[in-house]
């Protein structure tokens, strides 16, 4: 018997991301807005192969909490 | 222009001594200043004095005049650098302030899953014996190493460490287990890619602009779970003091060797039709990924510290040639007007 989110096809780590984002954004205005300011990075992804980059993807954060700090 | 012009004579001129401009030039440049090349030039101008033949001292009395002004130049250059470190060390000594708070904060869980999955470790010591006797090549091992580095430089030997303990591990590999190694940070691409350019599968960029999150670190350990590997290895600096860091590699338990030890967990209940087995899964793709946010953080703790204390030598440095400097252009000011006066008595003794 699998846990309900890796049936759904998501790891364990962005199923307590997800929570996360869920409990925070149930917190009220003044500390919403705290954690909001937290969020945000952007990181580039290089995959290499035969000692050269060959592709580059840039990470943002994804999920609601990044709608939510866009705001 | 006239300052390289100036080096080319002095050297010229100091070619009877270069062992007494090596050596004063290398004592100014003790604790890794920035000017190594300009200062035996300087000092071959002001130091020696036992330069016999008249040719040289023709050559260093022309010199001199040029380089007063270089010299001048060099003291305003030397002072401005000066000021610049210090600002910078002032800058490390905020942002560690400030890593080090969710470093410290990330420890306990770091070394709370660290410690409980060694035990599994211990079980799983008994039960590879036998395995590997019955498959003893070890094949379908394969190895990832994570090394982590920083983005920006000038933070002292924290990278240059970090690339010495990964290349080592090669070597005492000796190319027996497939190794990738991925790259956090961008001051170990340029000395990775040089050695072991074919190794490396992946590199991130600009992780540490923003202060480290945990949703960001989960992106990265999602990737490391994305790939099929047996091992993992976190190489990074552990941050043990504002003076002092050091490189550790930290092994990850492999999922495979985790799932042979499922068994630990049969004694006891899982609520619903769960099993140690599923958690275990969870359990250790959150074990990586808090490694990996602990391994991170340590690492930007340390880059701050070991910035901090380079900035602060050079800062030093710069205000010790600053002060050498001083001396010399009093010493090059001082010879000018001597000339210029036995030029003007020499002019009204001729006269009279």
């Amino acid at each position: 018997m699998v846990q309900y989110w890796r049936a759904a096809g998501v790891s364990y780590l962005r199923y307590c991301n997800l929570t996360a984002d869920a409990v925070r954004s149930a917190l009220k205005e003044q500390a919403r807005k705290k954690t909001a300011a937290k969020v945000p990075f952007s990181m580039t992804k290089s995959t290499w192969e035969a000692g050269k980059p060959v592709s580059r993807v840039q990470l943002e954060p994804a999920g609601a909490e990044a709608l939510q700090g866009a705001k | 222009m006239t300052s390289r012009v100036a080096l080319k004579v002095a050297m010229r001129a100091a070619g009877n001594s270069p062992g007494a401009a090596g050596a004063l030039g290398a004592s100014l440049s003790g604790r890794g200043s920035l000017w190594a090349p300009v200062a035996p030039a300087m000092a071959s101008v002001g130091a020696p004095r036992g330069q016999s033949s008249p040719s040289a001292v023709a050559v260093e009395e022309q010199v001199r005049w040029v380089n007063l002004k270089v010299v001048r130049e060099r003291m305003k250059t030397v002072a401005n650098i000066g000021k610049i470190c210090k600002a910078m060390k002032l800058v490390a000594a905020a942002k560690l302030r400030g890593v080090q708070s969710l470093q410290e904060a990330s420890r306990p869980f770091a070394t709370g899953l660290g410690e409980f999955f060694s035990t599994m470790d211990d079980l799983e010591a008994a039960t590879t014996a036998e395995a590997a006797k019955t498959d003893p090549s070890g094949e379908g091992k394969k190895q990832l190493i994570i090394a982590v580095t920083s983005d920006r430089g000038l933070c002292g030997g924290v990278n240059a460490v970090i690339v010495k303990e990964v290349k080592q591990m090669m070597i005492e590999d000796a190319g027996a287990t497939p190794t990738g190694i991925m790259l956090v940070g961008d001051k170990g691409r340029e000395p990775m890619r040089r050695v072991h350019g074919d190794n490396i599968v992946v590199s991130f960029k600009d992780v540490f602009k923003a202060p480290i999150t945990f949703p960001q670190v989960c992106m990265i350990a999602e990737d490391v779970l994305a790939r099929s590997y047996t091992d993992v290895v976190l190489v990074y600096n552990r941050f043990k003091s504002a003076m002092e860091q050091e490189p550790v590699r930290k092994p990850i338990v492999g999922l495979s060797t985790v799932l042979d030890s499922a068994s630990a967990f049969d004694e006891y209940e899982f609520d619903s039709d769960m099993d140690s087995a599923q958690v275990f899964v969870d359990l250790f793709e959150f074990q990586l990924a808090t490694q990996l946010y602990n391994a991170l953080l340590e690492n930007a703790t340390s880059e701050q510290a070991a910035r901090m204390s380079a900035m602060d030598n050079a800062s030093r440095n710069s205000t010790d040639m600053h002060a050498k400097l001083a001396l010399t252009a009093n010493r090059v000011r001082q010879a000018g007007i001597t000339t210029e006066l036995s030029e003007i008595v020499a002019g009204a003794a001729s006269v009279s």
